[in-house]
């Protein structure tokens, strides 16, 4: 039942959202993560074979986010370089703190390519000074994705009836030791109604990735080929929620939900689990080795 | 008769009731807490909004309580007062309507907080309770069997309705806590015995009774939540009703004396969707047993042959934000490398107002203690209500062990 609300006095802004539930108006905030790592797109890390090159990527991205404006008026994109030191090279282009800002005419988005273009020349110049080949392969993804968390979040106190959307272009490996925040960042996604699409570079799967799709009802792609990066955007993550509802994206999902026990980082399917910690076992023991109860 | 009402309609609904308008002035009265104290001991004047001071006494109190061991796995009863007094219309549409569209959501809310607890669902008219659903770890199958059974007609009963939860809990191992919250709108109860003797009962069983009253306090009522440690919430309107009602889905603190830690079997299935052409009988589902091959459709549940509990270690990660969870942030700027203050907020990159240190709008700033960098108020909301996860944090964790 739709009713007129002319004479409801405005609501305040909710701070923040519990559910997706809002009905979207057809425009969407996409956050993009963009690995920028040099080990990666040199080849050295062995990742990419050299055949894709960053240039012609990155170049290719600019056009799917032009395209993705150009879907609605009211659509917003924000890029985050997922870098090693996640410190000094957050991009974000700041359409959502105006609110008001205009991307719809081409000369702003020309403007727009030409602002990431500078942003990443300014990442580069730094780099340049504390760049060293001992930059590990490993990307804070969990900052990273719960920065894009705050993003969306904050563009939807703007904008409450946008749907959406992470886009997390990378190639870099996943560290186990970002698990437990990750998967609590993967749920919070899900249950403020953001979707997370994966786009892996390279040939390694991230079972990450694939979790983080999975559970927020996104797509997974590989870019094997980084010519066609386009081809794979536009095809596999298409911008618009209607056309997604109505294709059948390629899922490559094999999820394994592997549990490893605590106190020899063993594999198992069958394990014992601390009432008071959660902690998971292998065998039976007198006291948890985490949190000191005394299960006797 | 009482169809479940519109999302959009209850919303209006609870705008409208929740405060009156002569109320509405006053509460913006309050001018007193309006009051700030600044460094020099100067009284000041801020222009701060209710929702922005409520949200931080939130998270402080929150915070005041993460030291707190949390019971984080649960077996609760709800009890829900289906008597005549769930007709009344003090709430619009009716008590029943604003009740049970709550109750949809306090589902979904406490297995969102809880994925490795269970709920049951029992509910009480003409005198008898009646069990509606088995303890079980699915919102949707609570909401389906609630939504066929919401006509109500005769009283309510305690008692009935303790000795039923009782003959359940009783069975269950001690590891998790055992709780029973019942939602009440009628003003009597309709005992064949001594109420007495079942809360006594309870208390030996060591089940915290809670009760969410709509309509009044009842001393029965009151007595039975002190024997048993539980909380006693009577809703002043539909708005107050939802929060004390979501009060209960986060765990609450374990209780050393009812509760035994022990080590509980669980089953890590792994997804073997079948193939579509495959001949299967029997119960389906893409998830495989680990101890007994049999198939479950989803995860957390309890495998229906052999009862081993199948969870994921997504949700043991789901549940890890409940006993370290990020602390609450202090207001003011952080200081960057160089000792200047940081001019954007560190998650969502929105830029502080020049010179505006004022606690009242959405973009103050605040402080992570720990990793030192500067939020707004909204990512400050967001980070301990929803997200669980402090970015600054994070990063530091990182390149600690990136660094080793």
């Amino acid at each position: 039942m739709s009713r007129s609300r002319c004479h409801v006095p405005p609501k305040p802004l909710p701070l923040s959202f519990s559910r997706g539930s809002l009905p979207s108006d057809g425009s969407s905030v996409l956050v993009i993560l963009f690995e920028t790592n040099p080990l990666l797109w040199s080849g050295l890390g062995g990742r990419l074979d050299g055949k894709e090159s960053f240039d012609e990527t990155l170049r290719q991205l600019l056009v799917y986010m032009i395209g993705f404006l150009s879907l609605h008026e009211q659509n917003r994109v924000v890029i985050i370089a997922l870098h090693s030191n996640v410190e000094h090279c957050m991009y974000a282009i700041p359409t959502l703190a105006s609110g008001e800002n205009d991307l719809t005419n081409t000369g702003s988005k020309s403007d727009l390519c030409a602002q990431v273009i500078s942003n990443l020349a300014t990442l580069a110049m730094r780099m340049r000074s504390d760049f060293d080949l001992s930059t590990k392969s490993n990307m804070p993804l969990t900052t990273v994705i719960s920065m894009a968390l705050c993003c969306v979040n904050r563009a939807r106190v703007y904008k409450p009836h946008c749907s959406p959307r992470i886009l997390c272009i990378l190639g870099s490996q996943d560290s186990s030791g970002q698990y437990f925040s990750g998967m609590n960042a993967i749920f919070s996604a899900k249950n403020s109604g953001v979707r997370i699409d994966a786009c892996l570079l390279g040939y390694t799967d991230s079972f990450f990735l694939q979790q983080a799709a999975q559970i927020t009802g996104g797509s997974y792609c590989m870019l094997q080929q980084g010519e066609k990066a386009l081809y794979y955007l536009l095809s596999d993550l298409p911008g618009s929620e209607s056309i997604r509802a109505k294709l059948q994206s390629p899922r490559k999902f094999c999820s394994e939900y592997q549990a490893t026990c605590f106190c020899h980082e063993v594999n198992l399917q069958v394990g014992f689990v601390c009432s008071v910690c959660l902690t998971i076992f292998c065998e039976r023991c007198r006291k948890c080795l985490a949190c000191f109860a005394d299960y006797t | 008769m009482y169809g479940e009402p519109e999302d959009d309609d209850l919303a209006a609904e609870e705008q409208a009731s929740s405060l009156r308008a002569f109320e509405k002035h006053y509460q913006s009265e309050n001018t007193w807490e309006d009051l700030v104290e600044d460094e020099s001991g100067m009284l000041r004047v801020t222009t701060g909004d209710k929702g922005y001071r409520e949200k931080r006494r939130k998270i402080a109190l929150a915070a005041s309580n993460s030291h707190v061991c949390k019971g984080m796995i649960r077996f609760v009863y709800v009890v829900l007062d289906l008597s005549q007094a769930v007709n009344e219309e003090d709430m619009r549409p009716s008590r029943l309507a604003v009740i049970s569209s709550l109750m949809y959501k306090f589902f979904r809310e406490f297995f969102n907080q809880n994925p490795l607890s269970q709920l049951g669902l029992v509910v009480t008219r003409n005198g008898i309770a009646e069990r509606v659903t088995e303890l079980s770890g699915n919102p949707e199958t609570h909401i389906a069997a609630l939504k066929e059974n919401l006509d109500a007609a005769g009283d309510m009963s305690i008692q009935n309705s303790l000795e039923q939860v009782h003959a359940s809990l009783v069975q269950l191992p001690m590891y998790g806590s055992r709780e029973v919250l019942f939602v009440v709108s009628a003003l009597s109860t309709c005992d064949p015995g001594n109420v007495h003797t079942a809360i006594a009962a309870a208390k030996n069983a060591k089940i915290r009774v809670s009760v969410v009253s709509v309509a009044a306090e009842m001393h029965v009522c009151r007595r039975m939540t002190e024997e048993t440690g539980g909380i006693f919430g009577v809703a002043q309107s539909q708005h107050h009703l939802e929060e004390l009602l979501m009060a209960h889905a986060p765990p609450p603190p374990l209780n050393e004396e009812s509760t035994k830690p022990s080590l509980v079997e669980m089953g890590f299935p792994q997804k073997r969707p079948l193939d579509k052409d495959a001949f299967f009988s029997g119960r389906g589902g893409d998830y495989v047993c680990p101890r007994c091959k049999s198939r479950v459709e989803e995860l957390p549940s309890q495998c229906t042959v052999c009862k081993l509990t199948l969870v994921s270690s997504a949700h043991l990660a789901r549940s890890y934000h409940h006993l370290f969870p990020v602390p609450p942030f202090t207001e003011g700027f952080g200081l960057d490398d160089e000792g200047k203050r940081h001019t954007s907020c560190f998650a969502c990159y929105v830029d502080f107002e020049e010179g505006n240190e004022s606690t009242s709008n959405e973009n103050a700033p605040s402080v992570c203690p720990k990793c030192k960098k500067t939020f707004c108020f909204v990512c400050d909301v967001y980070i301990h209500e929803k997200l669980h996860n402090c970015p600054g944090c994070e990063l530091v964790k990182f390149l600690a062990e990136e660094g080793q």
